[in-house]
């Protein structure tokens, strides 16, 4: 497994509590990697995203709020 | 590498190639993401029998005129359910399930982006969907105004309002997270190399349909809140009465209700865009200009809700802006039908299950695009509206259109999944009957519109009998046909002759490099991209 390619997979990198104990690599190996990795990126993205459809979910009721 | 006790006697091959837990944890907890594929899909069956269940109700009490089956009160539960549960529960969980089991297969990521959510998304759909059904048992029944949920019709719904408003929304959370991840995943975890313009159909086709579910499952939920406290807390957002305005909600629900359509027919383009090349042998003809329909569509579908409210009372420039509106829609689907049978055009071809569906899509779906337009001719929906012709309109592209495609997906992809291929004949004689069904069960409804019989009624007057007839005799053989397809999925999933890697001939792509069944998880490191 390459740690840098497979960052953002929590289970490829610690043991779950349902899986057989395997000890992969150091439970921060994804974490080492530095600021603009993969997870970092996947963090950001899912962030906008979810601002995103709070803007949408808000933005109308308060538009209907305002108007009506 | 791996340091720890093997306190199983699992085999652990080289490093941390783990299989799944055993046992039911390992569904509960799964964070893989095939895992979570086979739940969403296994769950849209579920719904799929349900939902059907429920038609069928629907057409025995219309196979002739009067009362005979159910109540009205009950009949109008079965319309309002069914079509919530085909719609939140099959159609739409059966593509995300797709989309788990494929996209990062498709694009060489070694999962999707947010795993841990995954499974949280997952698992909101069976709570929210017991929930729902609940409703039917609850003091005045589950909801009965249709699935459109108009005010003031929807508020006189008894015990069961708040816990519908709640469904909905436990839905709309569950797909808002779904879209989330899969966005995440296409934009952040493509393999070097796996550029966009690159990505299988089906990922792009699945990337736009994302945003779209993005910007309008909140509208939805948005706009069911505005329901609750126009119910509970006083507000008169839809209540004329009180200054607000019934046709507002309208507004609001077709802003949510038409990208919402297309939330189901975008990803099922994907499926067939992937499917026609690898039996026609050829690649696809148009790569890039299927991408760009694809988004034409998804942005047209913002700017035509009101095609749904023609008869409301708009003001002729609303008319006519959306009448041209959604007419414009149909020239990107046109590049699509154009670019799937030049796909065809001089192939190789070959008339395997998948492909027999896909066909019978590209056939089937476009009638569904032709009554669409004629419904888009705002005098001619005055006629139209709200009669059955809408309802063959919308089966026609719902079911031999995203139905059917999900179906050519199974198949097509359930060697790959399972390792086996499915019974062969069984799936020609699935295909048949079913694509035979469907035109029985819908291409009447067309006659019974014209005619002007209403939508949404348990009775109708006599000179409709024979069409509504001819028209549940269709729908208990389309039915019955359905448990040749379950059968035959059990029946893979257990056992069967054993499926190739690349399965198909003709079949191009990352996941078909990697074997069959693929191991539990795939391309930790990065695959080569020529
Ligand atoms: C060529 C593209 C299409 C056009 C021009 C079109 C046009 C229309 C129009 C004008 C209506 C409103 C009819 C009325 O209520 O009087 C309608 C209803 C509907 N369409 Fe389409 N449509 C198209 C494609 C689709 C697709 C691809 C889907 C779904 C996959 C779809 C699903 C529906 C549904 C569910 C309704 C009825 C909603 C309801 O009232 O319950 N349509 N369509
Ligand atoms: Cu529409």
């Amino acid at each position: 497994m390459d740690p840098e390619f497979a960052a953002t997979v929590p289970h490829l990198h610690h043991r779950a509590r349902n899986q057989v104990s395997v000890q992969a690599e150091p439970k921060n190996a994804a974490k080492s990697v530095g600021a603009n990795d993969r997870a970092a990126r996947v963090g950001r993205t899912a962030f906008a995203l979810a601002v995103l459809a709070a803007v949408f979910y808000a933005g109308f009721i308060l538009m209907m709020a305002v108007s009506s | 590498m791996s340091t720890a006790s093997h306190t199983t006697d699992h085999g652990h091959d080289h490093d941390h190639d783990h299989g799944p837990a055993r046992g039911l944890s390992r569904w509960i907890l799964t964070t893989n993401h095939k895992d979570i594929g086979t739940l969403y899909l296994l769950f849209s069956l579920a719904m799929f029998f349900v939902g059907g269940a429920m038609a069928l109700v629907i057409r025995a009490e219309l196979f002739e005129p009067g009362l005979q089956v159910v109540d009205p009160h009950f009949f109008n539960q079965m319309t309002t359910l069914h079509a919530l549960v085909m719609i939140f529960g099959a159609v739409m969980p059966a593509f995300v399930g797709l989309a788990n089991w494929l996209i990062p297969m498709m694009v060489g990521a070694p999962d999707m982006a947010l795993p841990r959510m995954n499974n949280w998304s997952f698992w909101i759909m069976p709570f929210a969907f017991t929930l729902l059904l609940s409703t039917l048992f609850m003091p005045g029944g589950g909801p009965a105004g249709g699935w459109t949920l108009y005010p003031p019709l929807v508020l006189q719904t008894g015990s069961a309002f708040p816990f519908v408003i709640l469904a909905v929304h436990m839905m709309g959370a569950s797909s808002i997270m779904g879209a989330i991840n899969i966005i995440a995943t296409i934009l952040n975890l493509r393999a070097p190399g796996m550029t966009l313009m690159k990505m299988p159909l089906f990922v792009w086709t699945w990337l736009i349909t994302a945003f779209l579910l993005i910007a309008v499952m909140p509208v939805l939920a948005g706009t069911v809140t505005m329901l609750l406290t126009d119910k509970f807390f006083g507000t008169s957002f839809f209540n004329a009465a009180g200054g607000g305005d019934p046709v507002m909600f309208q507004h609001i629900f077709w802003f949510f209700g038409h990208p919402e359509v297309y939330i189901m027919i975008l990803p099922a383009f994907g499926v067939i865009s992937q499917i026609i090349p690898t039996f026609a042998r050829k690649p696809l003809f148009g790569y890039a200009s299927m991408v760009y329909a694809t988004a034409s569509i998804a942005f047209l579908s913002f700017i035509v809700w009101a095609h749904h409210m023609f008869t409301v009372g708009m003001p002729l420039a609303g008319e006519l802006f959306f009448m041209y509106a959604t007419m414009l829609i149909a020239v990107p689907t046109g590049v699509k039908v154009f670019n799937w049978v030049s796909t065809m055009w001089r192939g190789a071809m070959t008339f395997e299950t998948p492909m027999l569906f896909a066909i019978a899509f590209v056939i089937l779906f476009t009638i569904g695009g032709f009554s669409g337009l004629m419904l888009a001719i705002a005098p001619a929906d005055f006629q139209y509206h709200d009669t059955y012709f809408v309802v063959a309109h919308f089966h026609y592209v719902l079911v031999p259109g995203a139905v059917f495609s999900i179906m050519a997906a199974a198949y097509y992809w359930l060697p790959k999944w399972t390792g086996h291929m499915y019974n062969e004949k069984l799936g020609k004689l699935h295909f048949w009957l079913s694509v035979i069904g469907v035109n029985v069960l819908f291409f009447p409804q067309h006659f019974l519109g014209l005619a002007g019989m209403p939508r949404r009624i348990p009775d109708y007057a006599l000179q409709f009998t024979e069409f509504n007839m001819v028209s549940t005799v269709g729908a208990f053989l389309f039915g019955f046909s359905q448990l040749f397809f379950l059968y035959n999925v059990i029946q893979t999933i257990r056992g069967g002759a054993k499926a190739t890697d690349q399965v198909w001939e003709g079949a191009e792509g990352l996941e078909w490099t990697l074997s069959s069944p693929p191991p539990y998880h795939t391309f930790t490191t990065a695959p080569e991209i020529k």
